[in-house]
This record gives C-alpha cells, structure tokens and sequence, in this order.
C-alpha cells in the first residue's frame, strides 16, 4: 500500500513538478533569483544533516538543475550565424551532453555505497579453499619483485594450502633462481601471447588453487590480506572475485610535483573509495589487475582471463559478471605498491587504461549483450564512459580562445542569461560532489588530473573509438630514480602551447573592447570567456607544474618507524637504541654511541627486535655521525631468510596502511590550495615527502613471564 | 624477603654477573637487597666494588662461633645494597659450613635476620652444580633463577632442570624455577634456534634472555654495574626486564619508580 502511494506520489506530484522546473523558460533575473535560490536551498539543507537521505535529496536537486541547464542549452542556444561557429557551437554541447551523462552515471554510481565488512574465516582451517598467489612480471627488476614474494611468504595462511608462483614473462634466470632459494613456484612460457592475461591463463593450467590471488610485482601484501578476503568466498559460493584498494607509498607524479607535502587525497583515492563502494552496492565491482582474489571454478565459465583488450582486468570481471557471478569489493588497504616515478610514465599507463576501456566499450559494450543487470550496466558503462574525458575536457580548455581571440560566438544570446543558467548548475554540481566525496577528491583536482592527461588522450581514443582491435599492452616502470630535478617540457608541450594562448586571450579580449573601432565584442561575453581562460588557464599552470620532476634518488622507498633495535659494535658491545625510519636498504636510529668510540669500535650488526624472531642485519655506517642526533646505516649484505624478515616489519604488519581520513573538502580552500600549490612550485619551494608508520610497532615482549 | 637462588648445572654461565646486576636494578629501584656469596671462590663482591685484597667475609667466624648471625659480616655497598661475601676460607671451614648447613633449619632460626627479614630481598649466589648450600636453601628459597647459554649443552641440562636431577629433588617449595638464556648472540643462528626451541618446550619455565654484551665484561673489570658502564647497554636493559618480571611473580608492588616488597609467606 506504502508503494503505491509512494508511486502515486512521485506519478502526481514530483514528476510533473520536476517537468516544469526543468522546461519552465525564465529571463535572465528571473533564472539568477530562482536558481540562487535553490542553490541557497540545497546549501541548506546539506548543512542540515549528513544523513543519506538528505545526499540524495540534494542530488536529485542537482541533477533537476542540470537538466534545465541542458535542456536550456538545446532549445535557446543553438542559433548560429556562421558555419565555422556552429561546428564549435555543437562540438561544445556534445562535451557538455559528455559532462551531463557521466554526471548522472556517477550520481547513481556513488548515491548507494557499500561498506562491506570482512567476512571472518571458519574456525577450522582444514575447510579453507587453497589459494594460488600469482606474481606476475615481464620486465620490473628482481629487487621490486622479490620484496612482493617475500611479503607473499609472509601471508597467515596454512602452509598446506597455500602456494606462491612467480610469472615471469621475461624469461629471466635471475628469477628463477631467486625463486629456488626463496622456494617459491617459478612459471615461465615460451612466448608472450596476450601479455598478462596470456601469463595468467598460462600459469592457471599448471596450478591448481581453488582461488588466486593476484599481486602485480611491486604490490606488497600484508600478512592479514587472505585471512580478510577468502572468507567471502566461503560465504558466497556465486562470488567469483574480491577486489581491493591499490594504495600506493611513494609518491605519484602529482604528489611528488605539485603537492609538495601537502595533505590531499591523491588520484587513486575517489576510485577506491566511493566509485567502487557504489560498484558494489549495484554488484559491479571490477576487477582491477592486482591486490585481488578470483575464483578458479568462475574463470573457467570465461575461459580465463579476458585477453581481447587492454585491460584484461575490468574486461574480465565484466565476463564473469555476464556469466551470473558476482563481485565485491573491500574497502581496506591490504597491500601497498610504488606509484609510477615520472609523468611521462604516467601518462603512458593512462593512455592504456582509456584505450583498454574503450576497448571495451566498443567490443563488449555492457550495454548490449545478456547477462547483466541494468544498474550493473550503468555501473560498467560509467567506467567505460570516464576514459572519453579528454576529448571533452580539450574542447572546455580552448573555447574561451574562441571568443577571446576570433570573436566567434559559439553559444547563441546573451553572456548574462547564459551565467544565470549554467552558475546554479555549476555550482549544484560542485557541492554536491563535494559533499559525497569531499574525503577523497578534493574539488577542482579531478580537473587538474584530467587536464594533465588529457591532451595525450585526444588521439589514442579516436583512434581506438575507430579502431578497437588495435593497441599493444604496455608495461608500466617502476621503481626508478630521479637523479636531477628537470623539466620535462615533452611531456606537456600542448599544454604550454595553450596556456599561452589563454594568457594572450586573457590580454587580447579586453584590449579588443577596448579598441570598438576596430573590434565588435561585448563586455559581458569578453568577462564571462575572460574569467574561463583565466580558469582554464590556473589548471593548465598546475599540471605543467607537474613536469617540472623533483629529484626522487632514494633507492628504496623508506618508511617512518619507531621500534627498538639493538646495536652490536665490533668489541662486541651491545647498546640499544631506537629505530627511526628504515627501507630495504638501509635505516636511521637515535645516535646512542660516543663518536670517539664509534672510530676505533664500528658498529657491525643491527638487530631488529621483531615479534616474529629476533633479525640481525650487517650493516656499515654512512655519513658523518658525530654531530648528528641520528646513525644512518646501509646494509652491507641481506640474505633471504634476513629480508623476509624486514619485509616482514615494514610491510606485512595487519595496520601496516592504516590512515587517517583526510579533512573534509572546501570548495573554496581547495581552489587556492591549487593556486598556493603552482605559487610554491614556481617558487622552488619543496616540503619533505615521508612515509610515515609511527607507533606501528610494539616492542617485543622478551621471553615469558 | 623473598629469596631467589641463582644456581645453574654448569659453570661459566654468568650466575654471579646476573646476580650483582639483579642486586643493582633492585637496589636502584628502592627495594633493600642482600647478595649473598655462597661461592667458596670468593668473587662476588669483586663485582661490588671490594678490593681484592679485602676478604671479610661470613665464613671467618665459623670455627670460634659456628651459630654467628651472617648479618655482623655483611658489607653496606649503598644505602639500598648490602653484599655478603662468603670470605677466605680454608677446608675445615668449608667442611663445618656445609654440616651447618646439613642441620634442620639453621638457616629459617639461626641466620633468620637475613632470611626471614621482611624487609629485605636476597640474592643467593652458588657455585656450579649440586652444593649443600643449594640444598639447604631450597628449604628457604622462594624463587630459583637458572641462567644457561644457548648453545646446544643447554638442551641437556633444560631435561636436566625438568626431571629435578640437580637437587634429586625440587629447587625449592614455593614458586619454582625459571631459565634465564644467558650472554646470547642473534647474530648466531644456533642461538636463535635454541631460544625458539626454549619458547616453544619450555615457556612457562622460561624467564626471558640477556644479549651477550662485552659492556657486561668491561663493567665487571670497572667494579661498575653495567647500566653505569654503558647507559644504552642492551644487558642491562635485559636484567631490568628480567628484574620486572621477577617483581611481578614475586608479586612487588612497582609504584613510581620504587619496587616495594608485599610479604609473601606467612610469618
């Protein structure tokens, strides 16, 4: 009865009130009041409660204000007096319609997100499923990928029941010979068919596990990660694959660039956050190639993995999704890996994921074919629908040139009607957004990674939108250094070229209303495309900002860490002392001996105090340390069974990833953080970028009391 | 009041360095100790600060006075530590010691000032295996300390401890004993393994271990405690876990700083 009255309610009067709202046409002051209006509405009642219900109160507001933008945009904006103006008019309202669809795609992806919570495992070990870890690798080098099959041995897992294989594409001995003395399995094939999937495929006819689990090489897992993710298969006999987040502890690019120290939720975090929470909520979580557990029995529906794209990994969860499985995703850090080192790389990791899901998109559009459930297809097509961004996103950067420059009009009427639709919409759009997903994207960042991106994007997606069978897998490099800060000017060469013709349209647009006898413009339309390029242009400043690559020369990455540690000096003195921060190469303590002493009695050994076992490393000293409150040291040589053991302390710990949520986004601050964060990159200033584990590791109780 | 024994099967172990330091941390911490040297070698209160020469010690009196109360002989060596050395000492002396020792309750009437004191902690230092004075103090002894190396004779005496063969009988009636892994080195593999394999069979006998550590040496050659020696020493940062841990069996009450002693057995 509710229902029905609910129906009747929404057929009677939300409809026809929605309709109205939307088509009702208004003079420019009318539109100002009725739109500020709302917006104050919306602001308000956001403020009102954080509850759920009132989410998507104000997301259904939002997208009502957007629909009458658009709706706006398609019956009073699309008179044009010349050709050239109404090719630019239409490319600029296929991007906006670009803009509108994903927005309602995403409203609905992030609207009902899942916090799903770890299924706990039997009590009776002998029932847990067996599980292969697959390692994949083609060419990454042996000190990144042995870190991540040590953590993999680290796993609470029975020892019966699970088994650890290396797959190395690259044919390398040093591999397998790492993999003998590690005893880990070793596979290799004889060619590289299909990259990774064709590597996956293969290794799965030669194991045997009722699940796998997949680490791409620099992922290093904590001990925890089964004991937190087979549990749901057991639950579920449908669940075909559990993702879970990709956290990464160096710096990306951005970070390392722009950021500079600064407290911003990074690229990586919307997606494994909301986007794929909601994901689940609509059972369409997808896979995303690594820190995840899939189910033999369900890859064999799809004949493995999906090996026609790209991407392997959405691809693959999609066909499994089409076959009747379900998927999941757990919202917790049970893995951590290195980020890429340089835009460049970046950007060409980028360019495979778009071209991948285009690739989808046209090959297996979730749209069409059987198997899925409508809000599963939404799900999967937003995801497709997100790697379109930078054709749209280029379109948005030049048209303010358009005007500035050309005189050109490519929306029909006033400059000052046009404001008073698109600000509420904008706005709308803006706060709502940031309320749903302020802890992890800041506003205006999406911008900012989409710009940098985008221009590289434009031709790669054309020509896969064309032709989609076409694209190799490239493998992303990590795990580099940077041995001097320099511009990569390649990297962002169109984005210098149109930031210099924003900031000349900046000056030319105003110089030609005030030149009338040469120059016909208004001046609402030169500040309304004068304060877009001025926009624009901040973005633009800020991803060129990040070519300009800091030095990043450590080796290994180290991480901040308090635990007590044990010196042994060669006389045979023992001391203890404090751990400061350590890597796999080398660590800090708290300076605890006397320089003098220090000359003629060298430190020879550190032990580390684990929970495990007591680890004792070689090491020698570096750098000077008789002013300095701390003692650096190298490692001088790290067997296996001793690098386990520090892969152990720094990575395998159950909170290893634990963090704090960021603060709460603000528009506003978050648009002069962009501002401070080019001021101090221009300015050379540099904050120091630290990991840090603090407090994560209890001094070992000694013996038994 | 509480009296620990630290005796092992076997000698060069470190009983009389892991006593004096004991004897040091619990001093340090407020509580009034006794050590006392039940050693006929004599060496203890070297590692107190005596000079060699000096060889007072409560063995003297036994031939003139053979019911002497201990007490007049010990030595004050801070305001919280008082050592009782066992003297120079010829034969006939050791011999009327030891049947002394034999006679039913001499310590618990006798030498009851130190041994049934409630205000102080004893430290009861022996020599290498089975001693009449361990016997007879097992009758008094709360609490047995058995520090052993880690190498592999330790495996041998662990069977040793857990069949009771050092005294043909218990260590002592109230608590127990507990292994101390004594001077053990990580950086050896057989070390680790042999601390593993005594978690793992002996744990509830197992008190906890003390790095091997030259500071302890070099200490002992300065008459020094070693926390004194080296500040950051991990020896004595051991020994002050262990002495916590004693605190705690022998049910102390560690308040700021200051272990003070709750009576254990009933006067």
């Amino acid at each position: 009865m509710l229902t029905i009255l609910k129906s009747l309610f929404f057929l009677v009067v939300v409809a026809p009130v929605t309709f109205f709202t939307v088509v009702t046409p208004m003079s420019a002051e009318n539109q100002y009041i009725f739109g500020l209006t709302s917006v104050g509405l919306a602001v308000l009642v956001s403020s009102l409660s954080k509850r759920h219900f009132v989410s998507v109160i104000l997301i259904f507001i939002t997208l009502v204000m957007s629909t009458r933008y658009m709706y706006f945009r398609v019956t009073q904006t699309l008179e044009f007096d010349s050709l050239i103006e109404a090719l630019l008019g239409y490319m600029l309202l296929m991007a906006e319609t670009y803009v509108y669809v994903v927005l309602f795609l995403c409203m609905f992806q992030l609207s009902w997100s899942l916090k799903r919570k770890i299924v706990p495992m039997p009590a009776d070990p002998s029932t847990w499923p067996t599980v292969d870890v697959y390692i994949p690798t083609y060419n990454e080098p042996l000190k990144i990928v042995c870190d991540t099959v040590l953590a993999a041995q680290c796993l609470d897992y029975p020892r019966d029941k699970l088994k650890i294989y290396i797959l190395d594409d690259g044919r390398r001995k040093e591999l397998a010979t790492f993999a003998t003395e590690a005893n880990v399995g070793y596979i290799t094939r004889s060619d590289n068919a299909h990259a990774k999937a064709g590597n996956l495929n293969h290794a799965m006819k030669l194991t045997h596990g009722d699940l796998i689990a997949v680490f791409d090489c620099d992922h290093i897992c904590t001990k925890i990660f089964l004991q937190a993710t087979v549990g749901a298969f057991i639950k579920d006999p449908k669940l075909a694959l559990i993702q879970t987040p990709h956290h990464f502890y160096s710096p990306d690019p951005i970070e390392r660039n722009l950021y500079l120290g600064r407290d911003i939720p990074n690229e990586g975090e919307l997606f494994y956050g909301p986007v794929q929470r909601g994901n689940d909520n609509w059972n369409a979580t997808f896979f995303c190639g690594s820190c995840a557990v899939i189910r033999r029995k369900a890859l064999k529906d799809t004949n493995g993995f999906a090996f026609e794209t790209v991407t392997e990994d959405a691809h693959t969860a999609l066909k499994l999704q089409r076959k009747g499985w379900n998927t999941a995703y757990l919202d917790q850090i049970l893995a951590g890996g290195l980020a890429t080192e340089r835009l460049i790389l970046h950007i060409i990791q980028r360019n495979r994921w778009a071209r991948g899901m285009i690739q989808i998109f046209r090959l297996d559009n979730p749209l069409l074919g059987r198997g899925l459930t409508l809000p599963q297809r939404l799900c999967y097509l937003n995801a497709m629908m997100y790697f379109f961004f930078a054709i749209p996103r280029v379109i948005f950067m030049v048209i303010p040139l358009i005007y500035l420059l050309f005189g050109w009009s490519v929306i029909h009427g006033s400059a000052a009607l046009l404001f008073s639709y698109a600000l509420p919409h904008l706005i709308l759009a803006y706060y709502t957004s940031s309320r749903l997903n302020g802890r992890y994207r800041y506003s205006f960042w999406g911008e900012v990674y989409d710009v940098l991106l985008s221009f590289h994007l434009v031709i790669p997606t054309i020509l896969v939108l064309i032709s989609p069978r076409h694209g190799k897998f490239n493998v992303t490099d990590k795990g580099a250094t940077i041995e001097k800060g320099y511009f990569d000017a390649h990297a962002v060469r169109p984005h210098l070229i149109v930031a210099s013709l924003l900031a000349f349209a900046i000056i030319f647009g105003p110089v030609k209303y005030l030149l009338p006898e040469y120059f016909e413009v208004q001046l609402s339309a030169v500040l309304l495309n004068v304060a877009w390029a001025a926009f624009n242009l901040s973005l633009l400043i800020a991803a060129i900002c990040v070519a300009r690559e800091t030095p990043n020369q450590r080796q290994s990455q180290r991480l901040s860490l308090a635990a007590p540690v044990l010196i042994y000096q060669r006389s045979g003195i023992c001391s203890r002392s404090t751990l400061r921060d350590l890597s796999m190469s080398g660590c800090r303590l708290d300076n605890v001996l006397s320089h003098d002493l220090l000359e003629e009695d060298p430190v020879t050994d550190i032990e580390f105090a684990t929970t495990h076992s007591p680890v004792c490393v070689k090491v020698e000293i570096i750098g000077d340390s008789s002013e300095s409150d701390f003692l650096r040291f190298r490692f001088t040589e790290l067997p296996i069974n001793t690098r386990r053991e520090i892969v152990r302390l720094l990575f395998s710990r159950a909170d290893t990833w634990v963090r704090p949520q960021h603060r709460k986004d603000n528009i506003i601050r978050s648009y002069f953080t962009i501002l401070a964060c080019i001021w101090d990159s221009l300015t050379k200033k540099r904050h120091e970028f630290e990991v840090n584990l603090e407090r994560k590791v209890e001094p070992v109780d000694e013996g038994v009391a | 009041m509480p009296v620990i024994s630290i005796c092992s099967p076997k000698g060069g172990v470190g009983k009389t360095t892991l006593t004096s330091n004991l004897a040091y941390v619990f001093a340090k911490a407020g509580t009034k100790v006794v050590a006392i040297d039940l050693d006929p070698q004599n060496a203890m209160r070297l590692y107190f600060g005596q000079p060699l020469q000096d060889d007072r010690g409560f063995i003297s009196k036994i031939e003139t006075d053979p019911n002497a109360d201990w007490v007049d002989a010990l030595i004050n060596v801070d305001r919280n530590l008082f050592v009782l050395p066992f003297g120079k000492s010829r034969q006939a002396q050791r011999l009327i010691l030891d049947a002394k020792l034999a006679e039913e309750g001499y310590l618990r009437d006798r030498q009851s000032t130190i041994f049934c004191n409630p205000d102080i902690l004893v430290l009861a230092d022996f020599p290498p295996g089975y001693s009449v004075a361990l016997k007879a103090l097992s009758e008094v002894t709360d609490l047995t300390l058995v520090p052993l190396i880690a190498d592999a004779a330790s495996i041998s005496q662990f069977s040793m401890l857990q069949n009771d063969e050092l005294l043909e009988g218990p260590l002592n009636h109230r608590l127990g004993y507990y292994i101390v892994l004594n001077m053990v080195d990580n950086r050896i593999k057989l070390n680790r393994e042999i601390q593993e394999f005594a978690t793992h069979n002996m744990s509830e006998h197992l008190l906890g271990m003390v790095h091997a550590d030259t500071s302890v040496v070099e200490a002992a050659a300065l008459q020094q405690p070693v926390a004194e020696f080296n500040h950051n020493s991990s020896a004595a940062f051991d020994i002050e876990v262990l002495a916590k841990k004693l605190a705690t069996i022998l049910g102390f009450e560690v308040k700021q700083g200051t272990i003070l002693i709750n009576p254990l057995r009933d006067q």
